[in-house]
């Protein structure tokens, strides 16, 4: 086990609570998508692994080590924070360099990091001339030193143009290959999904909800969307929730469960010029679960409503009585019939909130 | 340092970023400019010092110490301030210094290597400033080239002394404020008080109670003053001036012991020093 966090609670002073009993286990090799809005904890967990703060109470383990005791780990550990100005006035050759020096690495390897990050013509210049997007490079080339471990990238694609996005996700996939372990922080990277193995989102120091990209997509059971361009579209189709006219075609959200049926019912249709459909991504499911969140401190408070716990996440009961969510994110309402299963109870509820994630 | 000795891993973390701090330093003209400045201001008091008197022209030796170490308690500490006073607070607000927690180095380590970097250029403007502006004087006046190194040896020992002590107290400013511009602030206040503003109040209650007071206690009082330690050795040293302003009358009926005065300096650079790291360590460890 690489990061090991156990009902780990983070206080400071008696009021604030940056970390409330999260747990997180990674292996060898295993990438962490880390999202949550600012203040979600998550510069607080990366600082717990870093050793850099003690936790209030719970466990936290580095490569089977205590951080806080072992600063020998540090080593093996790449970091990148977020907003850091390097030295102005030095070269990016010599800041790697002088990184390289206090890591105890060998300088063979700082031109080859300066050309892997494309920074190989400027590796002479001083930092003050680097562009926000060379700057982060510096930043990204400076956590590869000594070839860590563990890496923790915070907002690592901040100031990126999307070739070098591209790029860096590559090296992300290289990194991983060669068994490297990653927690990338974010408040949400489009795109990422296909290169991480875990994701997990953070709301006022808890863990919202846990696991791979397909367990986020199956828990939040959000519809799938299919752009459909025909000459006659049927008044209804299998599983369909909702539709609208986008331009010059409908876009119909579709059940999750009956995507196959529908998809096979509008293939069929006379004059079909587009059929298109498109599963929610990262994005859609990270807003999903903000909001849900977000209503759940709503419902809280509304009469009559209950809670329901699943694995992991809190959902807000729709029975009667129960506050209606309406959050930026939710840009509408709708009644739908959702079967969530708390482990030992499978029951079937009403949610009167959720779903159309704004885009 | 030569490249060479950097090129193994192994090299000690503290020298690595003295190294990075001195080459600030060069990059950032600070190195260039104090010794510059210095030696103006050696070569200026030396040649100009009399002009208040009507002379124009090199009038001594002891003239020109006394005079310099009246303008260098001035400006001395203010350098050192200046080199200080973002040290630590300038590498958080950069974001570098969490950077650096993350890597195999101790907090020790990069404080002192910090302060050794930084000590080492104000270390070296000192010495080039006011050395060059004694070899000019060797060479330009009739006054004895043992005399005049010895003289100028000791001064720029003290000066060192009390840039080092001010840096050490603007390491430790660095430490305990919540931002640069408040660092800053800080360092401008505590300047003024210890160069400007501390004699006069001493010299206020002296005037005010009519000597009634103990002129011991009074001098005494001069010692919690880098600063004033300062002046004392440079005075003690060269007394043969008769005229002797303000406080440093005071000094005379002391008659401290010039060593005594070192160490005391020597314990204005270590205790803030210490007081610095203490709150490094307390404000790494939240």
């Amino acid at each position: 086990m690489v990061v090991e966090l156990e009902n780990v609670k983070k206080s400071f002073g008696k009021d604030v609570h940056a970390l409330n009993d999260l747990s997180l286990m990674l292996n060898e090799g295993q990438v962490l998508g880390l999202f949550g809005h600012n203040g979600a904890g998550k510069t607080t967990t990366i600082k717990l692994i870093l050793g850099l703060l003690s936790p209030t109470q719970g466990k936290v383990r580095v490569m089977g080590k205590d951080p806080m005791t072992h600063s020998e780990i540090k080593s093996y550990i790449g970091f990148l924070p977020e907003n850091v100005q390097f030295y102005e006035q030095l070269s990016g050759r010599e800041v790697l360099r002088y990184f390289a020096r206090l890591k105890g690495q060998s300088l063979k390897h700082v031109d080859n990091l300066l050309g892997r990050f494309q920074l190989e013509h400027a590796a002479n210049r001083a930092v003050k001339t680097y562009s926000k997007g060379m700057r982060q490079r510096l930043g990204l080339a400076q956590a590869m030193l000594g070839e860590p471990k563990l890496l923790l990238l915070d907002e690592p694609t901040v100031g990126l143009d999307p070739v070098a996005t591209k790029q860096f996700y590559e090296q992300v996939a290289t990194l991983q290959s060669h068994g490297c372990t990653l927690i990338i922080c974010s408040h949400v990277l489009p795109g990422i999904e296909s290169y991480i193995d875990r994701a997990l989102i953070m709301n006022k120091g808890r863990a919202v909800i846990q696991g791979s990209i397909n367990d986020l997509s199956e828990q939040a059971n959000l519809p799938i969307h299919i752009d459909v361009q025909a000459d006659y579209i049927p008044p209804i189709i299998e599983g369909e929730i909702s539709r609208k006219k986008v331009l010059d075609h409908w876009r119909i959200e579709i059940k999750p469960s009956e995507q196959i049926q529908a998809m096979q019912q509008l293939s069929q249709l006379k004059g079909l010029k587009k059929l298109l459909a498109k599963s929610p991504s990262l994005d859609d499911l990270y807003h999903y679960y903000m909001a849900t969140t977000a209503g759940m401190t709503r419902c809280q408070g509304g009469q009559g409503a209950a809670m329901a716990t699943t694995a992991g996440m809190t959902r807000c009961q729709g029975g009667q009585g129960a506050a209606k969510a309406t959050t930026t994110d939710m840009t509408r309402c709708q009644e739908r019939s959702q079967t969530i299963t708390d482990g030992s109870n499978k029951k079937t509820v009403t949610n009167k909130f959720s779903l159309e994630v704004g885009s | 340092m030569s490249e060479a000795t950097f090129n193994q891993a192994s090299i000690n973390p503290m020298l690595v970023i003295a190294h990075k701090e001195w080459t600030d330093g060069r990059r950032n003209f600070w190195l260039q400019s104090i010794s510059v400045l210095l030696f103006i201001l050696a070569l200026g008091i030396a040649y100009l010092g009399g002009a208040v008197a009507g002379q124009v022209g090199f009038t001594g030796l002891s003239n020109t110490i006394v005079s310099l170490a009246s303008l260098a308690v001035l400006i001395m500490p203010l350098i050192a301030l200046l080199l200080s006073y973002d040290a630590i607070i300038g590498e958080e607000e950069g974001g570098t210094l969490l950077l650096l927690s993350a890597y195999p180095i101790s907090v020790f380590q990069l404080f002192f290597g910090k302060w050794l970097g930084r000590s080492a250029v104000l270390g070296c403007s000192i010495f080039m400033g006011f050395g060059c502006a004694a070899l000019v004087l060797a060479f330009t006046t009739d006054v004895m080239v043992d005399e005049l190194f010895i003289a100028f040896g000791i001064f720029i020992f003290s000066a060192l002394l009390l840039g080092m002590s001010f840096l050490a107290i603007g390491m430790w400013i660095s430490c305990i404020s919540k931002s640069r511009a408040q660092a800053a602030g800080l360092s401008l206040l505590l300047w003024f008080f210890a160069a400007v503003l501390f004699d006069l109040l001493v010299l206020a209650i002296l005037v005010l109670t009519q000597g009634k007071i103990e002129s011991n206690f009074l001098a005494g009082l001069m010692l919690i003053n880098p600063a004033d330690v300062f002046r004392m050795i440079n005075f003690s040293l060269f007394s043969d001036m008769q005229q002797h302003t303000g406080l440093m009358n005071l000094q005379q009926d002391m008659n401290f012991n010039l060593l005594h005065l070192i160490a005391l300096a020597v314990l204005w650079v270590v205790a803030p020093l210490a007081m610095g790291f203490y709150q490094f360590n307390k404000r790494s460890h939240l």
